[in-house]
């Protein structure tokens, strides 16, 4: 075996790798998608309100004061921290954030 | 307002509430053609909730929202109510259940929220027609049945 594959393993364990450091992101919300269509590759460890303040401008929203944001996983859906990262979230792989208001107090 | 601005209103308010958002959000849109949007939440192991926004006068006046089962008729029992929004007794004027939450008609018309004017909160984003929708869908994504 050479030393590359043993340090580093093969060509499509260093592409899953690679994989692993960015997460696909596609913005919902009810003034349009972020990006418009697909998935938009960034950084696992880049904060998730990043993105969201790009869809905010990209989608010409006005006020995103009290805004959440879910995602829904196998085991549900969940309120993210904004304020993390996805890797901190938790999140890997494709991820479809749900952003908007919160439910409305009742009365 | 006048019945065209408030159509052209409506309309570029639900422009965004594509195929692709009521698929992701598991919502059926059964109507989006103005006045009215008529629309059902759905979930795994939840009975649908079927709502139709009425909004005529849009948006001088918040949407006007009544609560239906899958079929279109009106609701007859109260809904899992652990927010508020899905208000347990009939509303004085429509006498039927009602959404109690900011940005619908019976909230702002109820004798116990008049004070809580719309014009304070009409032309935000929180309450533009897909906010509310998102607001009263997050509402029932906490209850259950």
């Amino acid at each position: 075996m050479s030393s590359e594959h043993a340090d580093h393993g093969s060509a499509g364990e260093r592409h899953e790798q690679k994989h692993e450091h960015f997460v696909e992101v596609s913005v919902s919300t009810t003034a349009g998608f972020y990006p418009a269509e697909g998935f938009k590759r960034v950084p696992v460890d880049q904060r998730v309100e990043v993105d969201l303040h790009k869809a905010k401008e990209e989608l010409k929203i006005k006020d995103t004061t009290g805004w959440v944001a879910t995602v829904t996983l196998p085991s549900g859906k969940r309120q993210i921290n904004i304020a993390l990262t996805y890797k901190e979230n938790g999140l890997a792989g494709d991820v479809e954030i749900d952003w908007g208001p919160s439910e409305g107090g009742g009365g | 307002m006048h019945p065209a601005a408030a159509k052209d209103l409506f309309e570029r308010d639900v422009a965004s509430l594509s195929p692709t958002l009521a698929q992701r959000r598991q919502w059926i849109i059964h109507a989006l053609e103005f006045p009215t949007i008529d629309c059902s939440f759905t979930a795994a192991a939840r009975t649908p909730l079927r709502l139709r926004f009425m909004c005529n006068d849009w948006n001088d006046l918040p949407p006007s929202i009544t609560l239906h089962a899958a079929d279109g008729s009106f609701l007859m029992a109260a809904l899992s109510n652990p927010t508020g929004v899905f208000h347990p007794g009939p509303h004085p004027i429509t006498n039927r259940f009602f959404i109690c939450m900011r940005g619908s008609r019976e909230y702002h018309t109820h004798p116990s929220h008049v004070s809580d004017p719309w014009e304070n909160l009409k032309g935000t984003s929180s309450y533009d027609l897909g906010g509310i929708l998102t607001q009263v869908w997050r509402a029932w994504q906490k209850g259950t049945g």
